[in-house]
């Protein structure tokens, strides 16, 4: 196992402000909030909570349990009923990203490099404190491998494992195992009891924060838009680490504006702003590249197919009685029927999604992120642009990692995509 | 339109949040006490009732429910030689017919997940499985893609046993085959305190099997009920018959597989556990044969207009997200009351 | 969970509500009876009736109704009435289509109690729980009357009526709540008991298969 060279002495009495890793983030915060225009007041919890986990590093170490996720796969519901808290560890730090790739192979996902970076730091940023455990599903093939890694640099890891495709009943049953065998471990770690009133307590939190999402999600429909792209990612990305009832408070707070500005007949884009779907990779702080491209460049991100957004909030979990066994089938259920993961044999459900986002958001064209190394994403763009092609909404595919190296030629790029689309609108009365 | 209308948008919402499952509680119930103690208000809706409201749950001789179930004429009236069967004779066959067809159209399926007295039963002793906390039976998907044809298999053998009955070729004491069996029978005459369809008929031997697999049939039902949502609605001949006629029928389930995200929550509401209700994009007329309309399905689906209760072409009760996550909130706000 | 409740309470009060309202319509056993009958109404009170020198009536079992059925094992009671008037000490005869034959004298009020007997016995397969069997009822008078006929005196009325009727099986040979119950009884428990060991079955560990070769 390749050893990272001992950090040089004077970096240690350097306040976290000003190193690198910290000044990436500065600079992407600074681009989010002041190239634009008008943001919504409350997004300044949002800003001012980055600001301070990622600029200053601040800590947000909690009471109690901590477990780490690698993915959406995993059941944050039974962490929270267990008094657990969990934490989202997908990164998107370059910074992490440099030092993990000296685990990992040349060209591999930057998301999981830089999780691995971000793991083997001990006074990691976001500063989470210690993780008690960490989840990792076997979605795709790095993350999966990953885990060896992770147990490696001295965690402990739980491997979730996700099946490989969710059209059968076996592999329905076989992820409801999956989760009741998680939920044993959960209980050992923890040392309590899944119980009927605390599940349905953890629940009643994240299906309140489900709903603060949707009427979210909703007021993105509105033409011309009322959100900016940017600000909802920054929104979801908190997601990950912030409090759950002081994220959701917040989102109702958010909501409660937007709905103001609606009123008000504000616009936050321009009314020929080209609508875009952006779907693919994850876009994970501070690694928002592609949509503040986008939204620099004239187009507004209406709506997004991606894990860190809104594939991570969604999907509601409806249960009939609520008994445990009913009621963690259906969070499982819940889990894996509706995700449209590019990890799964299947992509039918992903391409419905896309096609139904597209109309009822009324999109003009749309973004495809792949992660240079991500086998997945990079497969499925052909069976995703032949079906969002023959709908007629053009789709532009942009292979990209961490590094800022290539953001003249993205620029270019979005550019000319976002100026096609104008061109488009124009010549073809809607 | 909605922004012309705002009074029917209102409405519209309303409607679309409703607590479904406590609005069709006080349905059954009302329908309950309808169809079996309709009598004594004088009520009689005739003998072509597409539910089971039994013929024997009598008080003296009068009917004591509000109607009889169609299944004992039909049966008793295809007891005739083939030669009548297809002349003028054999007429009132088809106005009855025709007459059940009528009350049936009105409401499709849903006579079965609103209104009939077993269905009601059924729901009942899955609120008693509830109150004690026992977890509910499934069939795995193989078992249930065999069982659900033993329903037609009853319906074929509610017309031919009469009609080799009228011929000639089987025993008059299997007049009725279906309402010798059914638990019907023997359950809804309790209710009007007469236990003696309970008996076995020892008189030959055809008596002894018909009302013992009667009473076995009854025992059955009761343990399978209580350990699964709905059982003897899968194997019923009436859902089977009313499958077969449902074409034309007003009140419709529709589903926009567009709009579906596969999420599965329909399928896990759903006490017939009917999977492609979840699963099945393509299809608009979602409305599966073992289907009983309890609606729970657009109830517990959070993509508005992903499923539509029609009548007439009308969307009368659609899947709405602030439908949904009102049920939801609902749900959670319970649990905090009944802390 | 308060609907439930509601829901369980209704299952279960509803059919014994209504069996006890049943149970209580039901009349009382003979014995249970008063020997006195209750006091009828003063238009079917007994009262002189010239036209009817000697007479036979089969009296109403309690909770009659028009689909009526005299059954072997039922009591049944005739009032025997000279010109509308109940006899005392009339010798009353029933007697069966096969010959069995009941002698008893009348009360003050004029009123015989026979209990039919059982006298079908075919063999089992020829049981016909319709079949119908008639009895004959004969009354005498000890002492005759003086009467009117066809405006002549005559001092010797009639003494003896008769009054035939039929009876079919009793339900209670052919029939049996007991065995019933038991079915469903049975069967329920069965059921019951298999759910609940296949579920009890599905969380044991995994068995492993061991091959012992050679040892």
């Amino acid at each position: 196992m390749p050893t990272l060279p001992a950090e040089p002495t004077h970096a240690v009495t350097q306040p976290f402000s000003r190193s690198r890793q910290a000044r990436e983030a500065e600079e992407t915060l600074t681009h989010l909030v002041n190239d634009f225009d008008d943001n919504p007041e409350s997004m300044d919890y949002f800003y001012d909570l980055f600001r301070r986990v990622f600029c200053q590093g601040e800590s947000l170490e909690r009471e109690g349990v901590l477990v780490g996720t690698t993915c959406i796969h995993a059941p944050e519901e039974l962490i929270y009923a267990l008094g657990a808290t969990p934490v989202r560890l997908c990164n998107g730090s370059y910074h992490y990203d440099q030092i993990g790739a000296e685990f990992m192979p040349a060209k591999s996902c930057p998301l999981v490099k830089a999780t691995l970076g971000l793991l083997q730091d001990p006074h990691a940023v976001p500063r989470v404190g210690k993780l008690d455990l960490i989840v990792n599903p076997t979605t795709c093939d790095q993350k999966k491998k990953s885990g060896a890694l992770m147990t490696a640099l001295g965690h402990t890891v739980y491997d979730l494992e996700v099946p490989p495709s969710k059209d059968t009943e076996h592999s329905r049953v076989y992820w409801q195992r999956s989760v009741r065998a998680l939920t044993e471990r959960l209980c050992q770690l923890t040392g309590r009891r899944l119980t009927r009133r605390n599940l349905r307590a953890a629940m009643a939190r994240t299906s309140r924060a489900q709903a603060a999402f949707r009427v979210l999600h909703e007021h993105r429909r509105a033409a011309p838009s009322l959100v900016l792209g940017k600000d909802v990612f920054l929104v979801t990305n908190a997601f990950f680490f912030d409090d759950i009832d002081r994220w959701t408070a917040a989102v109702e707070r958010l909501n409660a504006e937007i709905a103001g500005r609606a009123a008000a007949g504000f616009q936050a884009a321009q009314t020929k702003a080209p609508r875009i779907l952006f779907t693919g990779s994850p876009p994970i702080f501070p690694n928002l590249k592609l949509p503040l491209l986008i939204e620099q460049s004239g187009g507004v991100v209406v709506a997004d197919e991606t894990c860190s957004a809104n594939r991570m909030l969604y999907d509601m979990t409806a249960v009939d009685e609520w008994h445990l066994p009913d009621m963690v089938d259906s969070l499982a259920d819940k889990y894996l029927k509706p995700c449209t993961c590019p990890t799964f044999t299947n992509n039918e459900d992903r391409r419905r999604r896309l096609l139904d986002l597209a109309r009822t958001f009324q999109v003009d064209g749309v973004v495809y992120q792949v992660f240079a190394g991500c086998q997945v994403y990079e497969m499925e763009q052909k069976s995703v642009a032949d079906t969002l092609q023959q709908a007629g909404f053009p789709m532009l595919a942009i292979e990209t990692d961490y590094s800022p190296d290539d953001l003249g030629q993205l620029t270019t790029r979005i550019e000319a995509f976002l100026e096609s689309l104008k061109a488009r609108k124009r010549h073809r009365p809607t | 339109m909605k922004a012309n209308r705002p009074a029917l948008a209102a409405l519209r919402a309303a409607v679309n949040g409703v607590d479904l499952n406590r609005f069709r509680f006080w349905v059954q119930l009302a329908s309950f006490a309808f169809f079996l103690y309709g009598g004594y208000a004088a009520v009689n809706l005739g003998s072509h009732l597409p539910l089971f409201a039994c013929v024997y749950n009598r008080v003296g001789t009068a009917g004591a429910g509000a109607g009889v179930c169609y299944l004992m004429p039909l049966q008793l009236q295809l007891a005739r030689p083939w030669n009548t069967l297809f002349t003028g004779a054999s007429l009132f066959i088809l106005t009855g017919l025709g007459i059940f067809m009528l009350w049936f159209l009105a409401l499709n399926k849903a006579w079965c997940g609103f209104v009939c007295p077993l269905g009601t039963i059924q729901d009942w002793l899955t609120a008693l499985r509830r109150f004690v906390r026992i977890r509910y039976s499934v069939y795995t998907q193989s078992q249930f893609d065999w069982l659900k044809k033993i329903k037609y298999l009853l319906l074929a053998l509610a017309v031919l046993i009469p009609l080799g009955i009228g011929n000639g070729y089987i025993t008059r004491e299997l007049r009725a085959p279906i309402c010798q069996i059914c638990p019907g029978r023997v359950l809804l005459p309790l209710f009007s305190g007469d236990y003696s369809h309970w008996n076995i008929d020892f008189t030959s031997t055809t008596t002894v099997v018909m009302t013992a697999l009667g009473v076995l049939i009854t025992g059955l039902f009761l343990v399978g009920a209580f350990v699964k949502k709905r059982f003897y609605c899968f194997f019923c001949p009436m859902s089977a018959f009313l499958f077969l006629l449902s074409k034309p029928a007003l009140l419709r389930l529709k589903k926009d597989g567009s709009k579906c995200t596969r999420c599965g929550d329909c399928y896990r509401v759903c006490d017939m556990q009917i999977k492609a209700i979840a699963d099945d994009v393509v299809t608009a007329d979602i409305m599966a044969d073992d289907c009983t309309l309890c609606l729970k399905c657009v109830a517990a689906c959070p993509e508005t207009g992903a499923l539509k209760v029609k009548y007439a072409g009308l969307t009368i009760f659609e899947a709405t997200e602030t439908g949904f996550i009102k049920r939801c909130q609902k749900e959670h706000c319970r649990a905090n009351a009944s802390r | 969970m308060k609907l439930d409740l509601f829901a369980v309470c209704l299952l279960a009060a509803l059919p014994l509500l209504a069996a006890a309202q049943e149970h209580h319509k039901q009349p009382k056993p003979a014995d249970q009876r008063e020997t006195t009958p209750a006091p009828e109404s003063p238009a079917s009170a007994p009262r002189p009736l010239d036209s009817a020198p000697l007479e036979i009536v089969r009296e109403k079992a309690p909770g009659e109704k028009a689909n009526f059925q005299l059954c072997s094992g039922d009591e049944v009671v005739f009032v025997v009435l000279r010109r509308g008037l109940p006899v005392q000490n009339a010798r009353v005869r029933l007697i069966t289509q096969q010959g069995w034959a009941k002698d008893t004298l009348t009360d003050a009020h004029g009123r015989a109690r026979f209990q039919l007997i059982r006298d079908y016995f075919p063999p089992w397969g020829e049981f016909n729980k319709w079949a119908r069997h008639t009895f004959l009822v004969v009354a005498e008078t000890a002492a005759p009357d003086a009467g009117n006929i066809q405006d002549s005196s005559d001092t010797n009325g009639p003494n003896r009526a008769t009054l035939s009727d039929s009876y079919y099986p009793s339900p209670k040979d052919y029939s049996s709540y007991a065995w019933g119950l038991g079915i469903v009884l049975l069967v329920a428990a069965f059921g019951g008991t298999s759910v609940y060991l296949y579920r009890r079955r599905r969380v044991k560990p995994f068995k492993e298969v061991a091959f012992h070769e050679g040892q």
